[in-house]
């Protein structure tokens, strides 16, 4: 059976966000930023609605927040549980199959 | 976003419908946070305080957007909001339960101030109680 994509788009944040986060804890502007710089601008995330994304994850269980004082700033840093990295992996591989199959009906002759 | 005012009307915003007061805190507190930054990072890049105000406030998105992506979630809403007829159950059981009470202190009684008092404080939770589930009906219709 073929299987569906609900989080085909409604999940690209949720996806970039977990996979900045895998790498290290960081605050929101700096998940912002670290976005823009990988996907060279591509994804420009609305900024003031990266913390529902963040919130959201973080009421599901896949993201932990931690406040920590840096030079002087009360900062909320995000990390990954062991929740958020399965969540990864699984919207990883929903994104490879979608792309794969877009990137094969735009490669095919006669369907581009 | 932000000044005093859209912070307020996105907080009013925010309760009205329906999220819970930690995830308005803390969505409040992050925006500022993340507003500071952004000008700050348009100061140093050699903008005027007004530039880097009106960049800040463009990159950070409207109130009206970043209220939509909040109420967009479920998970972030109050919890009498997410199971409403719980919520209504536990009201109703908190609110009534306790008004046989007074009525039943009074029965084990036999002098006349007891009993009025009793009455009156019956009545008093009697009303009490509907005003509350009343209350509760309009806040969550």
């Amino acid at each position: 059976m073929a299987q569906t994509n609900p989080p085909f788009m409604t999940g690209v944040p949720e996806l970039l966000v977990l996979r900045m986060l895998a790498d290290r804890e960081m605050y929101g502007y700096e998940i912002v930023k670290a976005v823009r710089l990988v996907t060279a601008e591509a994804i420009g995330l609305g900024e003031g609605v990266i913390y529902p994304v963040l919130h959201g994850l973080e009421e599901s269980g896949a993201l932990k927040p931690k406040r920590k004082s840096v030079n002087g700033r009360e900062r909320v840093y995000y990390a990954v549980t062991a929740k958020g990295r399965r969540r990864l992996e699984h919207l990883s591989d929903e994104w490879k199959r979608v792309s794969g199959g877009v990137n094969q009906a735009l490669g095919e002759p006669g369907h581009a | 976003m932000p000044d005093r005012a859209q912070f307020e009307s996105l907080r009013l915003e925010l309760l009205r419908g329906g999220t819970a007061n930690l995830y308005v805190e803390r969505t409040l507190r992050e925006l500022a946070d993340h507003y500071e930054d952004l000008e700050r990072a348009s100061l140093a890049a050699g903008c005027t305080s007004e530039e880097a105000a009106q960049r800040a406030r463009a990159q950070l998105g409207s109130a009206q957007q970043i209220a939509a992506a909040v109420l967009a979630r479920p998970e972030l809403k109050r919890w009498s909001r997410r199971w409403p007829m719980v919520a209504f159950w536990a009201r109703s059981a908190a609110a009534l339960g306790p008004l046989p009470l007074p009525v039943l202190y009074v029965a084990g009684r036999s002098d006349g101030i007891a009993r009025w008092g009793g009455a009156i404080g019956a009545a008093l939770l009697l009303v009490c109680s509907l005003y509350s589930a009343l209350d509760w009906m309009i806040m969550v219709k």
